[in-house]
């Protein structure tokens, strides 16, 4: 039997989050160098890129030797499409997870295909109580197939669907609650997403599940013809590290990492990036240390303080 | 029609539809219209922005041909600044294959400059290699990984210049991996 994440043992929790970045073949040199030095808790793999049939490439099998984590991600389950969900897909992507070690497999709130067409791009489902029932069923069949929990990721998309029956927040809390997935926060497209439509993104954070965060992702965008795209492409804005600093100190995340795609930056800017993602975790953690140090005073007060506490209950 | 079988002894009353045949028809109807306006500029579904979609259409051709790129660094490196404008001219402009996609672009722009006698001679060796690992999937949706023996031979430039040729043979069996000979130089071609 499966394991399978039990709804009410709830999220797991992370006292320290890891810092990661997504493997990609350019930046196999820079990636492997910082894992030498033990300054990178994980790295997450573009799940198509790899045959589970075939050996994982040699140098993600030396990351994962030096207890690096692996996170199958993948991109065309299309979880959030009328059609049933491929079979072939989804045990892909267990074979991954199954092979990599992995803590967590993620995917997608969002469709990649329809009428036949294949997009390549990863489109949000419309915001109606139907377009939900048929992502939760198809959620639950993704959760139920894979060995690790699922975390599920929030799409940037400057398209809106017209009548929206909810918000995203209320969406993406009712998906995972009734699925048992997780939440892959990415926070450049809470930012894309809150700037294109003019709204405060740290506002548009608070609504999401929060209590759900698996892992974070953070990204570079840039604004064209008056869009803000997450492009992956350039460095990150000082706006998404200061919500991944927020999201830190209301969650507790197992990581965050950063996603680049393409206009690789030399050794230093990569470096410089990673660090800057770091700190930010920290603070966001330290923050929430501080919170909760608050909070949890009395219950961490030695015996006879707590004694006296409960006589003044009495 | 369940996507697939799944325990639900512990489902909870649902505030949401239920997934039925219908709901996904109507969602599927929905759908195929936006993806139509997206990938073949088909007008935009009633209610969506017109600019926004187009806006979304472009960086969507754009970053298909930027992955094919990736996936062809020498066939890139090769046509620098020409990638973008020969990637538009021969590619199919619709994203029809879903498997190893840019692979699948990249060889599709390989082969149209091959044809032509545009295919520079420095991504010789990267067509051989695709060709070698991947076949075209029987129902025409992008590429597969070869699972049975497959060997290709080539006449290949030696230098730079193109100034010689010499045959490069390759073998691939799985799972034991392939192995690339190359004769010694021929003549001046």
């Amino acid at each position: 039997m499966r394991r399978r994440l039990n709804r009410a043992e709830g999220p797991p929790q992370f006292a320290t989050p890891r810092l990661g970045i997504g493997w990609r073949p350019e930046l196999a040199r820079d990636i492997e160098a910082r894992a030498a030095r033990g300054a990178l808790g994980f790295v997450e793999l573009l799940a198509e890129d790899f045959d589970p049939r075939d050996a994982l490439p040699a140098p993600v099998r030396e990351l994962i030797r030096r207890g690096v984590a692996a996170i199958p991600h993948g991109t065309t389950l299309s979880l959030a499409g009328a059609e049933p969900l491929d079979r072939r897909r989804l045990d892909a992507l267990a074979r991954l997870a199954e092979k990599t070690g992995a803590p967590f497999v993620s995917e997608h709130v969002a469709f990649v295909r329809g009428g036949g067409r294949e997009t390549g791009h990863l489109i949000p489902p419309p915001q109606t109580r139907e377009a939900l029932g048929i992502l939760i069923e198809n959620a639950r069949a993704a959760v139920a197939a894979l060995p690790v929990p699922l975390a599920l990721e929030n799409v940037a998309c400057p398209l809106d669907w017209p009548d929206p029956e909810m918000s995203e927040g209320e969406f993406l809390r009712e998906l995972l609650e009734e699925s048992g997935a997780l939440l892959l926060l990415d926070v450049e497209n809470v930012y894309a997403d809150a700037r294109n439509r003019g709204r405060d993104p740290f506002g548009a954070l608070a609504e999401l599940p929060l209590d759900r965060v698996a892992y974070v992702h953070v990204a570079g965008g840039v604004e064209r013809g008056g869009v803000y795209r997450d492009t992956h492409a350039h460095p990150v804005p000082r706006e998404v590290l200061a919500l991944l600093e927020e999201a830190v100190a209301r969650a507790s995340p197992f990581g965050a990492m950063l996603e680049r795609d393409d206009r690789f930056p030399s050794t230093g800017e990569l470096e410089a990036e990673l660090d800057a993602i770091a700190s930010a975790m920290e603070r966001g953690a330290r923050r929430r240390m501080t919170s909760r140090a608050d909070f949890a005073a009395p219950a961490a007060a030695p015996p006879e303080a707590a004694g006296m506490a409960g006589s003044d209950d009495g | 029609m369940s996507p697939l079988t799944d325990e639900r002894a512990d489902a909870t009353p649902k505030a949401t539809a239920e997934a039925t045949p219908d709901a996904r028809a109507r969602l599927a109807a929905r759908q195929a219209e936006l993806v139509a306006a997206l990938v073949d500029g088909a007008p935009a579904p009633e209610g969506f922005d017109e600019a926004r979609l187009r806006h979304v259409a472009e960086s969507l051709a754009s970053k298909r041909s930027r992955s094919a790129a990736r996936a062809w660094p020498r066939l890139a490196e090769e046509l620098g600044e020409r990638w973008r404008e020969l990637f538009a001219r021969h590619v199919e402009p619709t994203p029809a294959c879903a498997e190893y996609a840019p692979l699948a672009d990249g060889l599709a722009l390989a082969r149209a400059l091959d044809a032509t006698g545009e295919l520079p001679r420095g991504a010789r060796l990267e067509t051989m290699a695709v060709e070698l690992r991947y076949r075209t999937r029987t129902d025409g949706r992008g590429l597969a990984r070869r699972r049975s023996p497959s060997i290709r031979a080539a006449r290949l430039p030696t230098d730079a210049e193109g100034r010689g040729t010499r045959l490069v043979v390759a073998v691939r069996v799985p799972p034991f991996g392939e192995r690339w000979f190359a004769a010694p130089k021929l003549r001046r071609s």
